[in-house]
């Protein structure tokens, strides 16, 4: 299939190991920064391609990645809540909590003048008279990421 | 053979004990599934697939098998896609495209689309 099958290309993945292994002369450890560079890695079995000498160390993740369960729920918990404004960008839609994710939340509360993403949270503040609304980032900022709850006030 | 869901086959490997060797590039995934798992980022051997068909035959009956499924018009991509092997009893192990080894587990919970 076209655009696939260039990037799946057996015998050249082999040239590419092979040359991999001529410059392998020492033992060496590489961290592959994304859960998407890991999960390609394990479903492709690139692991176990490489020679012994390389070792891979999966991590650290991107805020995303790395969120905890935990304040994935808390936050679907203030989402799911009628009267709540609550903003998000694009890459906490999908992500899981226990019950279920940010578009199925949308769909439960069947209102999504409610329920914002990708929107700047200071603007749905500024149109939402006195309410202001909740915003759910994740942050990738040292020493590790963070995900959090931000509340912003409609400017006075 | 035919498209499979990769959970039935390893409750088969569990269940009996066997050890699987599969070949993903032998696997006939409609280039629809294809594409749309590769913009999703979904496992098509993880995706829902009704009314497919897997037989286990014996060897030398493999390829007899398969001509005679191709026969009939709901069965014309039929293929033999691995093979039983003594090894890993249980579990199944597949050569991927870019030919590396992984295992073929059982899904748990939701497959969880491309985030980023």
């Amino acid at each position: 299939m076209k655009f696939l099958d260039e990037y799946r290309d057996e015998a050249l993945a082999a040239k590419l190991v092979d040359e991999i292994r001529h410059v392998v002369t020492k033992s060496w450890v590489l961290m592959e920064v994304c859960g998407g560079q890991t999960r390609s890695i394990a479903k492709y079995g690139i692991d176990r391609l490489l020679p012994d000498e390389l070792e891979l160390v999966h991590g650290p993740g991107c805020p995303v990645c790395v969120r905890s369960l935990e304040m994935i729920d808390k936050a679907h918990a203030i989402a799911a809540r009628s009267g709540v404004i609550f903003c998000s960008f694009g890459d906490m839609l999908r992500v899981p909590g226990s019950d279920c994710d940010l578009l199925v939340l949308i769909a439960r509360r069947g209102c999504s003048r409610r329920l914002f993403a990708d929107r700047l949270p200071e603007d749905r503040a500024g149109k939402s008279g006195e309410e202001g609304c909740i915003f759910l980032q994740s942050v990738s900022r040292p020493p590790r990421p963070q995900m959090r709850c931000r509340f912003f006030r409609p400017a006075r | 053979m035919s498209v499979f869901q990769a959970s039935a086959l390893t409750e088969i490997a569990q269940s009996a004990k066997l050890g699987m060797l599969l070949d993903e590039a032998a696997i006939p995934i409609s280039e629809e599934v294809k594409g749309a798992c590769e913009i999703l980022g979904l496992d098509p051997l993880y995706v829902a697939n009704e009314g497919k068909f897997i037989a286990i035959v014996a060897h030398q009956d493999a390829n007899r098998a398969v001509e005679t499924i191709r026969t009939h018009s709901l069965g014309k991509h039929a293929a033999v896609i691995g093979e039983v092997v003594d090894e890993h009893a249980g579990l199944i192990m597949m050569k991927t495209r870019v030919g590396g080894m992984r295992v073929v587990d059982m899904l748990s919970g939701e497959q969880l689309p491309r985030i980023c």
